[in-house]
């Protein structure tokens, strides 16, 4: 773990009790994605030292929360939703465009380890449906064909 | 206390305890899966759902604290439903194998989708499969059975000091796993097979081997630890098939240790002796047990070879019974060495009555521990949980120790550093106490020497109070008895080593290095003495070596005679624990093939050398004469008995919890297991 990744979690550590480290996992987890892509194991078994927990615990809390990724998913990740609200608005239009042109399945990356497709549960955003983050950080809303394809040529 | 009714009952409960518990203690029935008495409340399967007046959703009875006037109903309608509702849920993934199930017929999920199931299920999709898990020798997975209780992973990590399971994924996906291909070590690692609530967590070497029905289930005493915990034997054929806990809230809850657990597979070792055996040049020839009785006749009947005092060593396990120390002890005299050497560890017996002052439970009552060199974890696992227990309940831990044992459990003060210095640090605390030092410090001793009180518990491990070095400590000790009056107690290690000493106080002594005519050893082997070369070498100057022991082991070609004695679980007897409590078991089985108890063997011999008042024709008539010489002294201060020692190994002997006696040595699930780590 380098220092920049220490800093980071120390300062989220700051906002716990010296005696409940374990408060800050999903914030050092999510340091620790950002800065590796996914979680590997050795990522895992970094963050339960750095932490003072058990390794299985640490893989609990990654394996609950499906922002974690516990697999390569690609330089881009894109989660895109499909209840009822995107459904409704026909995501799964976008959804087969988006398979055909990347030509993989949903939790399956690119060849060249560009994009994953990622099927999301609802993000509470449903006035802009439909929608897909990328990396769980930006949102693009009240997406249609055009939109995806101008994405994906953005996104390089 | 709070005035409740259950199913319009009218009881009695203590504020804030839960539903459940109120229900346990009057005998109300609610089913029950993630719910476990000894371990925190998780309410996630909800089993235990009850309709309670005025509340619109049923709750969980594990979870619900009482209030006054409640109105409980666990036979009502809405209750049914949900329970036919939960189990309807529970059994949607779970296989429908219980013929193949090694808990089938002890099952609770059998049992209680009998009760409170519905006969029919309505679930038609596929069931989910995951996939098996290696855990180690011990415990065996079939996690599609898995309800996910979470029984086994609360147990890990609240009893055991170290979370070695965990579920991982969630809804559909969830699963008991161990962190990648990791194996679970703990040293109680096998009550997660009984806390398993179905098929998913069960015993590996046990694994389809009998059914619960056809075992007849036989009480027996743990020969493993000082702590004396009441076992099981499961019986099928004149086998132990098994051995799982007694429930003993004073002395083992309701766990016990994987030693006691899985110690029975050693009884069907190879290396089991079948017949007595006289050595005739280099090799051993089987004979009779007539003729072995006729050669010993010939070694220590006094009309033909009067000894003087101490010229036979007895070596002797300190999982001796009582019936059988006492035996030997009138054997002795009568022969003529009137000094019995017992020993194992060939340390010096320095303090009177070392034991733990008071009962096991109550060890839990004080505010402060400080636990003086003990190698706890690999010495008595159970009394172990007892302190990390304390510990979860905020009360201190205070460890000074030569060396620095992970003991899995919070502590407070740690100071480790070589025995020599311990009076050191015990006369510092003496002073800041009596304020001899005046100028502000900010020490760990000073820590230490706040906590002293009636409230605090100075525990005295083995290696410390049988160490020369403890003679001066001692002094020190009594001085802060004096002063702060703290209790104390010590830790002894074999299932019987306070019987032994209360019975013969002085005369348990180590082995002088010396030429003696003739030795026994009983139920001992190599690995079992600290000091190996001295036992090697009295062995090898003294004139006729009898071996009494159940299994052939590296030293037996050193004996001239060797009598196969029976395994723990063949015999019968008295044992003493650390608390003094007296505790009687019988054989569970009948002695494999020639072999005897070592009792029998004495009482026969002691006819053949015509040793007088040798009648005894059960164990309980042995044990009648042998109670009366325990003494009932209790430890108050620490006594010096013994203020001459010549000698004393000085290495420090770390222990192995699964190579603490010759049947944990030969259970080879037990061999398999991970060694204890323990040292940081």
């Amino acid at each position: 773990m380098n220092l920049k990744l220490k800093k980071l979690i120390d300062k989220e550590l700051k906002k716990y009790p010296s005696d409940k480290k374990q408060s800050a996992v999903i914030a050092a987890l999510a340091i620790m994605q950002n800065e590796r892509g996914w979680l590997s194991k050795e990522d895992i078994s970094e963050v339960a030292l750095y932490l003072d927990m058990p390794e299985i615990a640490v893989l609990e809390v990654a394996t609950f929360y499906n922002m974690f990724d516990l697999k390569s998913v690609g330089k881009y990740k894109l989660s895109i939703c499909t209840n009822i609200s995107c459904m409704l608005r026909d995501a799964d239009h976008i959804v087969n465009h988006l398979k055909e042109k990347l030509q993989i399945d949903f939790n399956e990356v690119t060849k060249d380890g560009k994009f994953c497709l990622k099927e999301s549960e609802c993000m509470g955003a449903c006035g802009g449906a439909p929608l897909l983050t990328v990396n769980n950080q930006k949102m693009h809303e009240n997406l249609n064909i055009d939109k995806v394809d101008q994405l994906l040529k953005e996104l390089k | 206390m709070v005035k409740i009714k259950i199913n319009g009952k009218t009881f009695k409960a203590p504020e804030k305890s839960t539903i459940i518990q109120v229900a346990d203690d009057n005998g109300i029935e609610i089913p029950r899966f993630c719910y476990h008495k000894k371990l925190s409340i998780a309410a996630n399967c909800r089993m235990c759902l009850v309709e309670v007046k005025n509340f619109p959703k049923p709750l969980p009875a594990c979870a619900t604290q009482v209030n006054e006037g409640m109105e409980i109903f666990t036979k009502s309608k809405q209750t049914k439903d949900c329970q036919q509702s939960v189990m309807e849920f529970l059994l949607i993934n779970h296989p429908l194998d219980c013929p193949i199930c090694d808990q089938g017929g002890e099952c609770d999920l059998q049992d209680t989708a009998m009760a409170y199931g519905s006969p029919k299920s309505r679930y038609q999709e596929e069931k989910r499969v995951v996939l098996n898990k290696n855990l180690g020798p011990l415990v065996s997975t079939d996690l599609n059975r898995c309800i996910q209780c979470s029984r086994c992973v609360r147990f890990l990590k609240e009893v055991g000091g170290m979370q070695e399971l965990g579920l991982i994924g969630r809804g559909e996906h969830a699963e008991i796993s161990a962190y990648v291909e990791k194996s679970v070590d703990s040293e109680i690692s096998g009550n997660i097979i009984d806390l398993c609530p179905v098929g998913a967590l069960t015993s590996k070497p046990f694994r389809y081997s009998a059914r619960t029905w056809e075992m007849v289930r036989k009480s027996t005493i743990s020969p493993h630890d000082s702590l004396g915990s009441h076992l099981e034997a499961h019986v099928k054929d004149g086998n132990v098939m098994r051995v799982l806990p007694i429930e003993n809230e004073d002395i083992n809850e309701c766990w016990i240790s994987d030693r006691d657990r899985f110690s029975y597979i050693g009884i069907n070792s190879e290396d089991r002796i079948k017949t007595p055996l006289l050595k005739t040049g280099s090799n051993f020839k089987p004979i009779s047990w007539d003729e072995a009785f006729h050669t010993l006749e010939r070694v220590f009947h006094p009309s033909l070879n009067k000894f003087k005092e101490d010229e036979v060593a007895i070596f002797s396990s300190n999982q001796m019974t009582l019936e059988e120390a006492y035996l030997l002890d009138k054997l002795a005299s009568y022969v003529g060495t009137k000094q019995v050497k017992f020993d194992v560890a060939n340390n010096p017996n320095l303090i009177a009555n070392p034991s733990l002052n008071g009962m096991i439970g109550d060890v839990e009552s004080f505010e402060n521990i400080i636990l003086l060199g003990s190698q706890l974890r690999n010495e008595n696992p159970l009394l172990l949980q007892r302190l990390r227990k304390m510990g979860n309940a905020g009360k201190t831990i205070n460890i000074i120790n030569t060396v620095d044992f992970d003991l899995q459990l919070t502590v407070a003060n740690k100071i480790i550093q070589p025995i020599k210095d311990f009076q050191k640090t015990f006369e510092h605390i003496h002073k800041i106490l009596s304020a001899k030092v005046t100028k502000k410090e900010n020490s760990t001793e000073k820590n230490i020497a706040n906590l002293l009180s009636d409230k605090t518990l100075l525990l005295v491990g083995e290696d410390i109070y049988t160490n020369p070095a403890f003679m001066n400590l001692a002094n020190v000790i009594n001085q802060l008895i004096d002063l702060t009056s703290i209790k104390i107690g010590c830790l002894p290690t074999g299932s019987n080593t306070v019987g032994l000493q209360q019975m013969f106080g002085n005369y348990v002594n180590h082995i002088d290095d010396k030429k003696y005519q003739a030795s026994i050893s009983l139920n001992l082997e190599l690995e079992d003495i600290k000091d190996k070369s001295l036992f090697e070498r009295v062995l090898k100057k003294s004139k006729f070596n009898v071996g009494v022991t159940p299994f052939l082991n590296k030293n037996s070609k050193q004996f001239d005679l060797i009598l196969p004695s029976v395994t723990h679980f063949e015999n019968e007897g008295t044992f003493v624990n650390l608390e003094s409590r007296v505790q009687s078991f019988s054989q569970t089985i009948s002695p494999k093939f020639e072999s005897k108890p070592i009792w029998k063997i004495l009482r026969v011999l002691g006819n053949f050398i015509d040793c007088p008042d040798f009648t005894f024709e059960s164990c309980s008539e042995i044990k009648e004469k042998a109670v009366q010489k325990l003494s009932k002294n209790k430890l108050k201060r620490f006594n010096l008995i013994n203020q001459q020692v010549k000698h004393h190994s000085k290495d420090f002997w770390l222990k192995d919890i699964h190579n603490s006696d010759a049947l944990v040595r030969r259970s080879t699930a037990l061999q398999n297991t991970k060694r204890l780590r323990s040292e940081k």
